[in-house]
């Protein structure tokens, strides 16, 4: 254009003026080039420095703690170690490998920054005495050990939005193979170049003119950056200048080893799915489970060899293909004088080593999910998605295994018991530790690797009987009017509905048990005694109780919510036991530990907060009433399932039409509560024992969890009573038992065992007045 | 890398340029992106826990003397032997000396002793998680919630610790202090003067 200009006007015109455009347009040429280059060069660094990459925030599960005296087999323990892909190995170890000889564990941990620093890589023995761990040595000098802990297990990422993922390594962690192995690969003379290297390209032309078609590449390092970060795929003469223009650039304004740990970051290495790989740390990961830091030779070669075409030779789809690009890596490594003849030979016999697909974006969704909404309120999504955030969860992958088999084989079992088309019946838990509310695990539905409906935080179901012991909390916290043997009216019952409506409450066995003692109303789940109680205490008290135990959720001051006509989800009923399981202490629920940012400083820490709900004694009442509901009670069933020993307090739910089956429970350390019902509502079939119970029982047969066993509190006795009368007995009165009471609320007045002398008849008139009066 | 100290690579023989574009060869297909975006600001709160310096002195911590791992033993009556199952307050094991409890104790007080309370109040909710129902534990964890002027908290985990404490004096007399000092800082005289009353009462 700029000629054809001149040209034209070229007549008008004097000769002048021609000179100067002769002699002009090479120097506005050299100037327009010299402006371009300025340009170019601003751009790079501006895009080099300012170079954020968007990783994606990585969620840890807790890192599992190793000492003397925990409850822990060396088969959990194996467990784990797979799951954080260490190698069981047989003769030396080095960090990431294991190995097991029966009751023995020798493990050489990996190095890992927590939250409060870093600890070291640590070569340990662990002796097993069946569930415990009982001696914990350093190997290096046979000293016993107070603690260690292990990395923890990556659970899940947040992705940028567009997919984008990375393991950023430093060239400092880049096993020295692996620089130079990739140098002598890709680019022989990468220290000594300009960023782009004439006699490779000569070389490559020659090859390429000698073949007829383009066999060979004459990119450095440096120009397969550019073409990384900078430009598209485009085959063009233009875009070629360019790279190697901005090549020359970079290596103008970056040294080498700069230039170098971007390459290892910024290498593309192949594709998951929509997830681009990028960078050897994230392929590290990707092909082999393992970090950078642990790989063998003939995994770096592999490494090496993919960056000539990550599609073509990837050793998933093409295996034929990677191994023989594998071993010609392998041979210019032992060229190179990277490896000797023999470490060369032992490589090439290797086979490819290459993991399984990692699944989705997280085997836990449920739990990701509640991770993610509790950190949704403090941070925002897209640095969730983009700023590397290292998020430590309190999961426990071990609790959450228990929890997923017992739910997804349970609730398939009892689907097939029924008869019921395969697929209808579905279930949810959650777990937690009792006195820090933790949790441990969530598991959403029967296939817990499907990131659908979440269960555990999204089904709202009624809760039918598992309200109760907020209903009796709310009574036994009134000491001077109610005891666990205070007898309670279980006779027919009628109340004005708010409509004006009659409501005739029933028992699940559709009898009335006359008189009965406060405790076994609970244990049996009656009805009528608990609406009837519930009306007494006020059920605007019971709501209140229901709230000081965890219940946000805003509920309407009917009768019917005495026997649980109220929705809610496993979570938040969770809560609920919670509290309960804690001595009357109100610890709010938390997934998340701490947050760090990428480069390890820490951001935040969810630390443990708990506020006295209930009162000791109260709690203390109820809780022994809520193992009777195991003992005696609807969940009798429970005991033959439960490992001898393994005392728990719990409570069943049941609604109406068998629609929701619950049970909600707690040993000495862990809180459940599991759930089975239909998505759509539908009826189930199952009471709360004959279902959820049934998952919860499984569950507790597989978990590490110590048994109940509660202190008794200051200002409660235990006090001998007759069962009969409900008065003071002795320990030798026959079938005299214990109950505790909260001082000064235990009856004065003896049964005639108790008292010896007295007129046993006038003792049961007396008792018999005194409960309808 | 300033750029003036690369000048002389600006001399580069940009004909040389030429003889690359013959030489393409197959490279790996690189992913189309688009420039990164301008880097977003992180994190919209920061409460940065506080993080002084990482020198931990090593000299034992000079504290009050807080019994190593109470001995929580109440004498709850013993079961009777007559009757079947029955939920019977089942005896309370007292809290093992587990040395990893004893371990964390230790680091978690060279980190009050630094001055690193957020860090000792990490290590004593780990040690937490070993020991749960340890109540010299959660004194510690009160004790350093008071020290960071969380009033509340250091009531509440104080009157967590109490609940676990049995009989133990010593432990429930600086348990009722901490509540009574807590209290005060928080107002509430009567409380502290009813919690004053039980320390003294232990």
């Amino acid at each position: 254009m700029f000629s054809l200009f001149r040209r034209r006007s070229q007549h008008k015109p004097g000769r002048s003026l021609w000179r100067t455009a002769l002699w002009g347009l090479p120097i506005v040429a050299l100037l327009g080039l010299a402006a371009y280059l300025v340009y170019l060069d601003k751009t790079i660094r501006d895009q080099f420095e300012g170079r954020r990459w968007a990783l994606p925030a990585y969620v840890y599960a807790r890192s599992l703690e190793l000492f003397p005296g925990a409850r822990l087999s060396a088969d959990a323990l194996e467990k784990e170690l797979r799951l954080l892909a260490y190698q069981p190995l047989n003769g030396a170890l080095r960090p990431g490998a294991y190995q097991r000889r029966g009751d023995t564990v020798r493990v050489f941990t990996r190095p890992f920054t927590y939250w409060d620093g870093k600890e070291p890589a640590a070569d340990i023995e662990l002796h097993f005495n069946g569930g415990d761990l009982a001696v914990l040595t350093a190997v290096k000098d046979g000293r016993s050990l107070d603690l260690a802990r292990l990395d923890p297990v990556v659970i899940g990422r947040i992705y940028p939005a567009h997919h984008e993922d990375r393991v950023l390594v430093k060239l400092e962690q880049v096993p020295g193979l692996l620089r130079d192995g990739l140098q002598a690969v890709e680019d022989k003379h990468f220290y000594r170049h300009w960023g782009v290297d004439p006699l490779a390209v000569l070389r490559a032309l020659w090859a390429n003119l000698r073949e007829g078609e383009v066999v060979q590449g004459g990119s450095t390092l440096t120009q397969q950056l550019v073409k990384n970060i900078f430009l598209t795929n485009e085959r063009t003469l233009a875009r070629k200048l360019n790279e190697a223009l901005m090549a020359v650039l970079l290596d103008a304004d970056y040294t080498k080893e700069e230039i170098l740990e971007a390459y290892c970051n910024e290498i593309y290495l192949g594709q998951d799915a929509q997830r681009a790989i990028h960078g050897f740390g994230l392929a590290s990961e990707f092909y082999f489970g393992q970090p950078l830091a642990d790989l063998q030779p003939h995994q770096i070669a592999l490494l090496i060899g993919l960056v000539k075409g990550p599609s073509y030779y990837d050793p998933r789809r093409h295996p034929q293909r990677a191994l023989a690009r594998r071993n010609v890596v392998l041979a210019v490594m032992a060229e190179a004088g990277l490896l000797t003849a023999e470490q060369t030979a032992r490589a090439r016999k290797q086979p490819l080593d290459v993991a399984a697909r990692p699944a989705g974006v997280s085997n836990y969704p449920a739990f990701l999910d509640l991770v993610r909404r509790q950190l949704s309120s403090d941070y925002r999504e897209e640095d969730l998605r983009s700023e590397g955030l290292r998020i430590f969860t309190t999961f426990d992958p071990l609790v959450q295994a228990a929890a997923e088999q017992a739910v997804s084989r349970r609730v398939a079992a009892l689907e097939k018991q029924r008869r019921y088309k395969p697929g209808s019946l579905e279930g949810a838990v959650v777990v937690t530790n009792a006195s820090g509310g933790e949790v441990l695990a969530a598991v959403g539905g029967r296939d817990p690797r499907f990131a659908g409906f979440n269960r555990v935080l999204d089904a709202e179901r009624q809760v039918g009987s598992l309200v109760k012991p907020a209903v009796y909390l709310t009574a036994l916290e009134r000491p001077a009017k109610y005891t666990l043997v205070t007898p309670l009216d279980d006779t027919p019952l009628e109340i004005k509905g708010p409509r004006g409506k009659l409501w005739r409450p029933q028992n699940y066995d559709k009898q009335f048990h006359g008189t009965v003692p406060l405790h076994m109303a609970l244990a049996q789940s009656y009805n009528v005694p608990t609406v009837r109680l519930g009306i007494d205490v006020g059920i605007e008290r019971v709501l209140e109780t229901l709230r000081q135990l965890g219940i946000e959720r805003k509920i309407d001051p009917y009768p019917a919510m005495l026997l649980g006509a109220m929705s809610l989800t496993p979570f938040e009923v969770t809560q609920m036991y919670q509290t309960i399981a804690n001595g009357g202490f109100h610890t709010p629920l938390r997934a998340i530990r701490e947050v760090v940012s990428v480069q390890g400083t820490p951001l935040q820490r969810y630390s443990l907060q708990l506020d006295q709900a209930v009162d000791a004694a109260s709690i203390y009442l109820l809780t022994t009433a809520m193992q009777e509901v195991v003992t005696e009670g609807t969940a009798q069933g429970l005991l033959s399932r439960l490992p001898v020993g393994l005392t728990v307090a719990g409570k069943t739910g049941t609604t109406d039409d068998l629609r929701d089956s619950w049970f909600a429970g707690f040993s000495g350390d862990r809180v459940a509560v599991a759930w089975v019902g239909r998505d759509d509502n539908a009826s189930a079939g199952f009471t709360g024992a004959s279902g959820a119970m049934q998952v919860w029982g499984d569950l507790f047969a597989a978990l590490e969890t110590s048994p109940l066993a509660l202190e008794t509190p200051a200002g409660v006795a235990w006090v001998w009573i007759d069962p009969a009368t409900g008065l003071l007995s002795q320990a030798d009165c026959e079938g005299a038992r214990q109950w505790p009471f909260s001082t000064g609320s235990a009856p004065t007045e003896s049964a005639p065992c108790g008292l010896g002398a007295e007129d046993p008849i006038q003792r049961s008139v007396d008792w018999l007045k005194g409960l309808f009066e | 890398m300033s750029l003036m100290s690369k000048i002389k690579t600006r001399l580069i023989p940009y004909g040389m340029i030429v003889l690359l574009l013959a030489g393409c060869g197959v490279l790996p297909p690189a992913a189309v992106r688009k420039p990164p975006a301008s880097p977003a600001p992180l994190i919209k709160p920061e409460p940065t826990p506080p993080r002084p310096a990482e020198t931990a002195p090593h000299s034992p911590p000079a504290m009050e003397p807080v019994p190593d791992v109470p001995p929580a033993i109440t004498a709850p009556l013993p079961p009777p032997a007559d009757t079947t199952v029955q939920p019977i307050p089942s005896p309370v094991v007292p809290a093992p000396r587990a040395p990893a409890v004893v371990a964390l104790l230790d680091s978690a007080g060279r980190q009050e002793q630094g001055g690193q309370l957020e860090s000792a109040a990490a290590t004593l909710e780990r040690a937490l998680r070993v020991a749960p129902r340890n109540a010299t534990v959660w004194y510690r964890l009160a004790r350093v919630r008071l020290a960071q002027g969380q009033w509340q908290a250091a009531a509440n985990l104080a009157a967590k610790s109490n609940s676990l404490a049995g009989t133990d004096p010593d432990l429930r007399r600086l348990n009722w202090t901490l509540i009574a000092k807590a209290r005060d800082r928080l107002g509430d005289k009567a409380g502290a003067r009813a919690a004053r009353g039980q320390a003294a009462a232990q």
